[in-house]
């Protein structure tokens, strides 16, 4: 079954019609809220980032079994903390190599990684790629001497081949799984057989796009009518920003 | 717009979005953690040259500042741009450009590639530790302890795996540059 998370996935929720400028704005607003190391600020996102995920009426289910590779790599990095991180043993468990200060520090990086992910996927499940990048160049437009339209395509090509080639990495794995490469225990051999076909579809398909938008004859001189922010869109995002200042002022 | 100037472009996005699949490859020891993101960035030297390699590294860091996590471990955001990290981050683009520098004088050469990805390796290692050490206010003693010589083993296979990847791949670049 093809991979969903990190792709934009088609609705009508409220979150799917708001103006791609206020989205990338309140997310931005969330990702400074997640610079914090305070407990009652993650619990205030984690509800927070339910709730949008209860409203776009998005596949919650199937997001999260697409992102078990991550929490593979959350755990990882939360083992990791735990043990490396100096600090008193738990007195009935000192046989343990696990401090009290890596267990705090553990969970909370892995909440806060597993947060800003989180939104990510929303983000990017409720925004169409065009829209991320109209959106950035009518943000980069005031900037002189920027090539804002040329940047716009980058940003939304990175993220789409960010996906992609991640695409491309699971279909690689399960082929060589069905010939049995799993087997195979030396680590460089498995790398070579698994770097080298992902580097070489990512190529061919960076090809394809090159045609795509030449067939398409993109221009970066063109000039982009962006409609103003319809104001209730507007409306919601001072709501947003003010919900934030007072949660900011409560905790 | 020429296609060629449109293939560097989606090259270098293509590029970008590797960096950034690297970072998620990662072990965190230390307040440094060893991410494949350099692989990818010496490989975007190697391949695409020094305007475009340089181009493709700043646009990993403009994605990662505007919030979307692709810095190591799934991180994201201005202050982490900022952060003890932060000089590493700066010195990928340096570390792009430098490769890609030399590997062009070399015109693409075997012996090009390798001078190219140690001086550029050495490079991120020359903003990175320098900052490390301003943000940490750590010794410069401890600086690189922590900052340099843990990695540099790691580095070096990394450096020969990017020249590897880069051999094997640039006959497909250049056959499709001939289709033009």
């Amino acid at each position: 079954m093809a991979r969903i998370a990190l792709h934009y996935l088609p609705g009508d929720s409220p979150l799917h019609r708001w103006d791609a400028r206020c989205k990338f704005f309140g997310l931005l607003m969330v990702t400074a809220t997640l610079v914090q190391t305070s407990i009652s600020w993650f619990i205030f996102d984690s509800i927070l980032l339910f709730s949008l995920f209860f409203f776009s009426r998005l596949p919650l289910k199937n997001i999260l079994r697409d992102l078990n590779s991550w929490m593979i790599l959350l755990f990882v990095l939360f083992l990791f903390q735990v043990v490396l991180t100096p600090g008193d043993r738990f007195p009935s468990l000192s046989w343990l190599p696990i401090s009290k200060d890596g267990l705090l520090l553990g969970s909370l990086t892995c909440w806060r990684l597993g947060l800003i992910l989180g939104y990510a996927v929303l983000f990017t499940a409720v925004t169409r790629p065009r829209d991320l990048r109209d959106a950035l160049i009518w943000i980069l437009k005031p900037i002189p001497m920027l090539p804002e339209r040329r940047i716009g395509l980058m940003v939304s090509l990175t993220l789409r081949f960010f996906s992609r080639i991640l695409d491309h990495a699971e279909e690689v794995r399960l082929a060589h799984r069905a010939r049995l490469g799993d087997r195979n225990k030396n680590p460089f051999r498995k790398a070579k057989f698994l770097a080298l076909p992902i580097l070489r579809r990512s190529i061919l398909q960076a090809e394809e796009v090159t045609l795509a938008l030449v067939s398409r004859g993109f221009r970066e001189d063109i000039p982009l009518r962006l409609s103003k922010i319809p104001l209730p869109h507007l409306i919601s995002l001072v709501i947003f920003f003010g919900i934030l200042i007072g949660v900011w002022f409560l905790v | 717009m020429p296609v060629e100037k449109l293939r560097w472009i989606v090259l270098s996005s293509l590029m970008a979005g590797l960096m950034a699949v690297g970072a998620y490859i990662h072990v965190p020891i230390g307040p440094v953690p060893i991410v494949l993101t350099n692989l990818f960035v010496l490989l975007a030297g190697l391949l695409l040259g020094s305007r475009w390699g340089t181009a493709s590294a700043g646009l990993y860091l403009f994605v990662g500042a505007i919030g979307v996590p692709v810095f190591y471990g799934g991180k994201g955001g201005l202050a982490h741009l900022l952060g003890p990290t932060g000089g590493y981050l700066f010195g990928f683009v340096l570390c792009a450009w430098i490769t890609g520098f030399i590997s062009e004088r070399f015109r693409y050469s075997m012996i090009g590639g390798v001078i190219g990805v140690i001086i550029g390796s050495l490079a991120v290692y020359g903003l990175g530790v320098p900052w490390l050490k301003m943000i940490t206010k750590m010794s410069w003693n401890k600086a690189w302890m922590i900052g340099m010589f843990p990695f540099l083993i790691g580095d070096a296979l990394k450096a020969a795996v990017a020249i590897i990847l880069a051999r094997a791949v640039r006959p497909m670049l250049n056959r499709q540059h001939m289709n033009e």
